[in-house]
């Protein structure tokens, strides 16, 4: 009787086992993917996504005086002023490596990559959800909204991330609005779904957040880009 | 009766080494876990003229990004304020504004302008267009701390069409930058 109880248990015991070992082939599900589809503020016009709001233009102007032909532009009777954007602001950095004075914004960190707990580079697995944070690091002349949009790389080390996957991707605020001097650190997520299409697994991509200031007033106007480098299991 | 006992203890062991042994198997068998690793340090830029005085022009006439219009190739300054290196990139756009814009392209035509940046440090080749539908190269891998000169030249729009209301055009480059080797 006493076998008959010790094989059962064992019998029960290696089925368990058996069990466990086929859920452990599972990818560990941290958030379903499809919770993290959102409408994120792009379109894309020849493989470049951009925002759909337009950009406000800076201070150049051209104005020409006559319409005949040839059309000179003078600036003797101050009709025709070309001067674009203010004049050029101070330059100083603070002493804690920040603009000092009406110098624009920053990024802490510029790419991001995934890496196991050794440190090394892996490829993510479906079901998979990463995050890495977007730091903004305002200047300390005035409050500024923030855009922050997604953004193919062509020239990047990996190719671009096809476009079509872009709603894996979530930006808990694609407008942030930070005060002088402050900084904002944003949640950046990839939701990989179980279904990886097949065209993706084994390969390697890129995409980067654009992060703009759009009240620039000058000409020249600065930006960053934070990049993902990232790869799919085979 | 001493029999049994001992069979229930080696049953209870039984039971408590499989216990024990399915969380471990479990983890063992899961994926790994993963994170994003950022690189640590800034991006971090300024240009030291964000203005220019394009003073006079007719058609064609090339304008130089300086302070009367004439070829300065070390006119403006690229500083790497932060403590990554940096590639940098410039788009442009086109003039907007009065009844016609004016298209930002390779070469001067019909109310198409063009503007090209040179490749810098004291270099008189413009040879770096200036697109709106793509950054161009413009400094590659600049150090922390580190400085590049460059400038840029205009080209009028051949023609300027005499239906054009004469409104205010406006328009921007943007230097985009990002951690070299991304």
């Amino acid at each position: 009787m006493a076998k008959k109880v010790l094989a059962l248990t064992l019998a029960i015991a290696c089925v368990l086992l058996m069990s466990m070992s086929c859920v452990g082939d599972r990818p560990v599900i941290t958030t379903p993917a499809k919770e993290h589809v959102v409408e994120l503020p792009t379109k894309v016009e020849q493989g470049v996504a951009s925002t759909p709001e337009e950009k406000p233009a800076g201070l150049p102007t051209l104005e020409k005086e006559d319409v005949s032909t040839p059309l000179v532009m003078t600036v003797d009777d101050n009709v025709l002023s070309i001067v674009i954007g203010e004049p050029s602001a101070n330059k100083t950095l603070g002493a804690d490596g920040y603009y000092h004075k009406g110098q624009g914004f920053n990024l802490e960190g510029g790419s991001a990559r995934p890496m196991d707990s050794k440190g090394d580079i892996v490829p993510l697995y479906p079901g998979v959800s990463v995050v890495a944070p977007l730091t903004i690091v305002n200047g300390r002349d005035h409050a500024r909204t923030f855009h922050i949009y997604l953004i193919p790389l062509t020239d990047s080390i990996n190719p671009p991330f096809p476009t079509e996957y872009y709603t894996w991707i979530n930006i808990e605020d694609a407008g942030p609005k930070v005060a002088i001097g402050g900084s904002k650190k944003l949640a950046v997520t990839l939701s990989v779904p179980y279904d990886v299409p097949r065209e993706l697994r084994g390969n390697s991509y890129n995409f980067a957040l654009q992060v703009e200031d759009w009240s620039q007033t000058g000409f020249v106007q600065i930006a960053y880009q934070f990049v993902w480098l990232f790869s799919f299991e085979a | 009766m001493k029999r049994k006992r001992k069979l229930k203890v080696i049953v209870a062991m039984a039971m408590a080494l499989c216990l024990a042994l399915l969380p471990a198997i479990s983890a063992s068998a899961a994926n790994p876990t993963i994170t994003m690793t950022v690189t640590a340090g800034t991006v971090s830029i300024t240009n030291s003229q964000d203005t220019w005085a394009l003073g006079n022009a007719t058609t064609s006439e090339v304008i130089h990004f300086s302070a009367t219009g004439a070829e300065d190739d070390d006119y403006s300054t690229v500083n790497n304020t932060g403590s990554l290196a940096v590639d940098v990139q410039i788009q442009g756009v086109n003039f907007e504004g009065g009844d016609y814009d004016w298209t930002l392209g390779a070469t001067s035509d019909n109310q198409t302008y063009s503007l090209y940046a040179n490749s810098g440090n004291g270099t008189s080749t413009y040879d770096i267009e200036v697109k709106s539908s793509a950054y161009g190269d413009l400094i590659t891998n600049l150090p922390s701390a580190q400085q590049w000169v460059w400038s840029m030249k205009f080209t009028a729009p051949n023609w300027f069409d005499p239906d054009d209301d004469l409104g205010e055009k406006s328009a921007t480059i943007t230097l985009v930058a990002r951690e070299t080797g991304t």
